[in-house]
């Protein structure tokens, strides 16, 4: 690589991953305070994490949430993505369009609404149900793109192969396109995962008396001295979210190969 | 075609439309039992349309095929007694050999013993005894081609469909392979319905071709038939090399008619009546014309010309000649045997033919 290039690629990882990166830093301050110069090594923050149980019952909410919208969203686009790579549909082109309109729209604008929605039209009372409905709908376009690569890949003429084996239907997604998109089913299912995890802004519209993991995080920064304890808990939802998205990259890049044509 | 009843295909009528474009245009085929039968045309001519419905991929727009008697309008992909090779050979890449073949057992209830036996059966008919664990990506070409064989044939179809199967494989093993499938086809007995461009390889394999052209069908004969005798010039000028000399019918005494082309008086056999005047081409075969350097005697068809071109080809020569008549240089082929006497390069040449050589062709 060219020595400017390779200057400019560092300087931008440092700028994007600076930042986030003193987060973790701090939380291994001992300290209250996250201010320079550091005063000691520490993981008596980590340690408070688990016994302090309003954050337990946030986490457990988070998880909660998390499970239930990547496998709805995941099963919901599962079918919509065999739709939309496999037949030609008429305006398939909108469709995709609208089902990517969640990556759009800003989420406070979104979560107005849906608050709005909710309360006014359908008189639902806010809980996790009404953070995981609205995760769901955030979920659906990860969970679209990567179903519909997945999809998109393989050769049809396996799936034809089985019809003409004497397989329904039925049978032909059961034996052939699910063990062939089980990669990007799994790759979906973290990914969504993770974006329900992380999501705040949706969530502290619509929870109820419980409140998610981030949305629990926002209230405490409101003391100060409750900081340190937050980047520690902030640093290890990071740790987990990383190690999940590059889990979901490598599950999706080590399918089983999807095409049979020529030799490997 | 005949209708001695031994039909186990029986294509009535049928037209295929993708939007305004007619793929299959009006196609009647009858394609007997056991037999090798082979759809032979260029790409997009229809021939692949027309294997995807016998296999039930696409339906008829209109029309109707029957396989063994009875009717495939209502019958799915996966009730037909039919099974497919397919181009891309589409074996399961998440299963092994032995699991691909067997895909299409799970229904016929079969015991785990006997459905073992038929996988293990299907495997050494294809030589591919003893791969059964072998994981689909480590198979080679060859052998993929094989696996979709074998897993094709142990569900004992009607007719095995073949599409172009032969197309991604390297010459010497296609060669081997065309030998295999033929004599694979002899030892189970099963109609096969082969698809292909190359007009070698349907000549070599096939009992009985179709030659389709723009989704018509022009000729449906044994290979020799096919080649000696075309029914029109697409397929005379497909099959082969044929050099043809448009004309007139000037008169016709018995067999012998008489043609005026530009090259001159030309006679050729018919074996249908022709009314003087009618348009007619005269085709003749490169290997049923002699070269001479003496104008031949009386009888026989002739041409001057000059040779423009010698190709050696080993067991024959090829020789291009220029005539006065027409612009396209006519083409003999020689047998070199060794004691044949080689055409001179320089100087006027005579070309010539008996007439019972040549075939005459009203379209």
């Amino acid at each position: 690589m060219k020595r400017p290039l390779l200057f400019y690629a560092i300087l931008f990882m440092v700028f994007l991953y600076g930042p986030i990166l003193l987060a973790p830093l701090f939380s291994f301050n001992d300290s209250i305070f996250a201010t320079f110069p550091l005063k000691g090594f520490t993981f008596r923050h980590y340690a408070g994490l688990a016994t302090n149980t309003g954050l337990l019952q946030a986490l457990e909410a988070s998880l909660i949430v998390a499970t239930a919208s990547s496998i709805i969203a995941t099963a919901i686009s599962v079918p919509a993505a065999i739709a939309l790579t496999r037949h030609k549909l008429p305006g398939s082109a909108a469709i995709i369009a609208g089902m990517s309109a969640p990556l759009v729209i800003p989420s406070i604008i979104f979560g107005v609404a849906l608050l709005i929605i909710l309360l006014r039209f359908l008189g639902v009372e806010l809980s996790l149900w009404t953070i995981g409905a609205s995760h769901v709908f955030i979920c659906i376009p990860f969970a679209m793109t990567v179903l519909m690569s997945r999809l998109e890949g393989f050769d049809k003429s396996l799936e034809e192969a089985s019809r003409d084996l004497g397989e329904g239907a039925w049978m032909t997604f059961l034996r052939v396109t699910l063990p062939l998109a089980m990669s990007g089913i799994i790759s979906s299912l973290l990914l969504c995962f993770i974006t329900s995890f992380d999501e705040f802004v949706l969530a502290f519209f619509l929870s109820g008396t419980q409140p998610t993991l981030p949305v629990y995080l926002f209230g405490q920064l409101r003391f100060p001295n409750k900081l340190p304890g937050m980047l520690a808990l902030g640093s290890s939802i990071l740790f987990a979210s990383a190690l999940l998205v590059i889990l979901a990259e490598l599950l999706r890049r080590r399918g089983v190969p999807s095409n049979s044509a020529g030799e490997t | 075609m005949s209708e001695t009843g031994n039909e186990v295909i029986e294509i009535r009528e049928v037209f295929k439309h993708f939007g305004p474009v007619a793929a299959v245009d009006g196609v009647s085929i009858g394609i007997r039992r056991g037999e090798f039968f082979s759809l032979l045309g260029p790409s997009g001519c229809g021939k692949t349309t027309l294997l995807r419905m016998l296999a039930g991929f696409e339906h008829p727009t209109s029309g109707e095929i029957l396989i063994d008697g009875q009717s495939m309008t209502n019958v799915p992909a996966n009730r037909r007694p039919t099974n497919m090779v397919f181009q891309s050979y589409a074996i399961f890449p998440h299963l092994n050999v032995e699991e691909n073949v067997g895909y299409g057992l799970r229904n016929r209830k079969l015991g785990k013993e006997e459905m073992r036996a038929g996988v293990a059966a299907a495997l050494d008919l294809v030589k591919l005894g003893g791969y059964g664990k072998r994981a689909a990506h480590q198979l080679s070409g060859g052998q993929r081609q094989r696996v979709a064989l074998a897993r094709a044939l142990v569900c004992r179809p009607k007719v095995l469909l073949l599409d172009e199967p032969l197309g991604a494989l390297d010459k010497k093993l296609r060669e081997e392979m065309q030998v295999e499938l033929r004599q694979l086809q002899r030892n189970v007995g099963i109609t096969f319905v082969f698809v292909t461009h190359d007009q070698e390889e349907a000549l070599t394999l096939s009992d009985r071709i179709a030659v389709m052209s723009l989704g018509k069908v022009l000729q449906i004969a044994r290979a020799d038939d096919l080649y000696e005798r075309p029914n029109c010039r697409e397929v005379a000028e497909f099959i082969g090399n044929m050099n043809l000399f448009e004309g007139k019918v000037a008169a016709a005494t018995g067999a012998n008619v008489t043609v005026d082309t530009a090259a001159g008086q030309l006679v050729a056999e018919a074996d249908t009546q022709l009314a003087t005047g009618a348009p007619v081409y005269i085709a003749v075969r490169p290997e049923k014309m002699t070269l001479s350097t003496k104008r031949p005697e009386q009888g026989q068809n002739a041409l001057k010309g000059r040779i423009i071109a010698e190709t050696y080809l080993g067991d024959r020569r090829q020789y291009l000649l220029a005539t006065a008549a027409q612009e396209k240089p006519v083409t003999v082929s020689q047998q070199i045997s060794g004691i044949e006497t080689k055409a001179p390069s320089e100087g006027d040449v005579w070309v010539s033919w008996r007439p019972e050589l040549a075939r005459l062709l009203t379209s």
